[in-house]
């Protein structure tokens, strides 16, 4: 039975695309056929971050009626499967939502897990996305505005029947100025999956089209989507860490002789 | 005459609502009267970050319950004067964009003030943007990702269908990364002008929380004084950053080293 995930956020500009992209990867790294569909028609950045634009045939082509879905599945980094929005305005102008709907039963059938990225705010497109999923994810920062928009767009998916699975705090930065993991969960009354720790190598990563787990797999950042994906299929991770007792261990030989 | 001055970015998260705040406060401090106006009716903020919380009347209200606007503007610090956009969305359930007035709106504020700052929502689906004042200037709230570049030029692309025109972008956020874009491709890209730039300071989001705006918090940061720098030139005005006084630091420096005479 083939798992539909939204990731959403409410409020824009909290991470959602990047925790979408590299949790897409994380999780066909562990063997799962796992498509990512970018959901978010008017403001596409996953083929961005990606560095998978300027594909032929995108989501755009399928909801216009001009094209098939599974012409516009595409083999992105680490064996994940892509399905790209369009970045031109024109091709927005055509399309047709009620289309999405046929769209995702053929991509339910070619994947174990669909990962969608749902536009921010609560306008029709994003509706839908989080409509087409049984579960969801909610991606917020530490701060009241993000967390505010995460309340609202919480409210909605219980009334839509969606499954919380959980909220991931990103861009965590160990600050008393904003909310604790705590307090966090307390507002949202959905526990907390994953913390994602603050890293400006994220925006470097995606400058190179190219996602932090795969360019960086040794940075906290990477570690802690590993871990979400694997806690989401009931996976054992083991973090890739510097193993400091050896390093200890090997100073202390040296120092002191073998005892 | 009343200015109308709407910012938009197309992307979320680049820091548009807090330079609205921010800029706001610093034209405030050039003495002008500002009101500052939520359009994003979903996702509203700047009632948090003006520390307005829960405000009896909101914009919703007078969308919804014929409330007047003169209900709904309220004066935060500086004397700035804030329009909120309500956060229940009980209320926004009620609302059908396509039936709102955004022209008498605009006219009924014009009363209470002579600079109008408009938060534009994300995205490029809200119908506000047609019903923008004749006279509005847009800027552009840009990071120097490519991601936010490519959706500000698609907000600039459908700004210049609707005939509304763009003064220029603002590169917020900023931190020099030669991987990001530079101030000269985003340019190019953009085919506007960049009006401002503001460095990146994690004290626009701590002051925020606290309800205070980095140009009060901490005037001589090089962000305010970007802030301000800009406020100036929207207004023609002239701005002194406040800078340390080097010359006489190595003047100091000198004399203790005993390079200068006493």
């Amino acid at each position: 039975m083939t798992r539909v995930i939204t990731v959403a956020s409410g409020k824009g500009g909290v991470g959602k695309t990047t925790i979408t992209a590299n949790l897409g990867v994380a999780l066909a790294t562990y063997g799962e056929e796992t498509i990512v569909l970018d959901a978010d028609v008017a403001m596409a950045n996953l083929e961005l971050i990606l560095g998978m634009e300027g594909k032929s045939v995108t989501l755009h082509d399928v909801l216009s009626g001009a094209a098939a879905i599974e012409d516009a599945i595409y083999e992105g980094p680490g064996g994940v499967k892509v399905v790209p929005a369009g970045i031109s305005l024109e091709g927005l102008r055509k399309i047709k939502m009620d289309r999405l709907e046929s769209a995702l039963e053929v991509l339910v059938e070619n994947a174990d897990i669909l990962l969608i990225d749902a536009p921010a705010g609560l306008e029709k497109d994003a509706l839908a996305a989080i409509a087409a999923a049984q579960e969801m994810i909610l991606v917020t920062t530490p701060e009241v505005p993000s967390i505010s928009d995460a309340l609202k767009t919480k409210i909605i998916a219980n009334k839509l029947g969606v499954d919380i699975i959980g909220v991931v705090i990103n861009r965590e930065q160990h600050d008393k100025t904003f909310l604790t993991i705590t307090e966090i969960e307390t507002i949202l009354e959905v526990p907390v999956i994953a913390v994602i720790p603050d890293d400006p190598e994220v925006s470097r990563a995606a400058a190179f089209g190219e996602p932090l787990i795969i360019k960086n797999p040794k940075s906290p950042t990477s570690n802690a989507i590993m871990q979400l994906g694997a806690d989401l299929i009931g996976e054992e991770y083991q973090p890739i860490e510097p193993d400091k007792k050896g390093v200890i261990a090997k100073l202390v030989e040296g120092l002191l002789g073998r005892r | 005459m009343s200015r109308f001055i709407a910012f938009a970015s197309g992307k979320g998260g680049v820091g548009r609502t807090s330079l609205t705040f921010n800029l706001g406060v610093a034209l405030a401090l050039f003495g002008e009267e500002i009101v500052m106006l939520d359009l994003d009716l979903v996702m509203a903020n700047l009632d948090v970050i003006t520390g307005l919380l829960n405000p009896d009347v909101t914009l919703h209200d007078v969308l919804v319950r014929d409330k007047s606007i003169d209900e709904c503007v309220y004066e935060v610090n500086q004397g700035i004067r804030v329009v909120p956009t309500g956060i229940h969305f009980e209320t926004l359930k009620h609302i059908n964009p396509n039936y709102i007035s955004w022209n008498k709106i605009m006219n009924e504020i014009s009363d209470y003030g002579d600079m109008f700052l408009m938060d534009l929502p994300a995205g490029i689906n809200a119908n506000v943007f047609e019903g923008l004042p004749e006279n509005t200037e847009a800027i552009l709230v840009t990071q120097s990702t490519m991601p936010s570049v490519a959706d500000a030029l698609k907000i600039r692309i459908l700004f210049n269908e609707l005939n509304i025109k763009i003064s220029g972008f603002v590169l917020n956020m900023w931190y020099d990364d030669k991987f990001l874009l530079s101030e000269n491709e985003i340019e190019s890209i953009l085919e506007v002008p960049m009006i401002g730039l503001i460095p990146y300071d994690r004290e626009v989001e701590r002051s925020m929380a606290l309800g205070r705006s980095i140009v009060e918090v901490n005037p001589s940061s090089p962000t305010s004084n970007a802030v301000m720098q800009l406020a100036a030139d929207l207004l023609g005005k002239e701005y002194d950053p406040i800078e340390p006084n080097k010359d006489g630091i190595v003047g100091r420096i000198k004399k203790f080293v005993g390079l200068l005479p006493e």
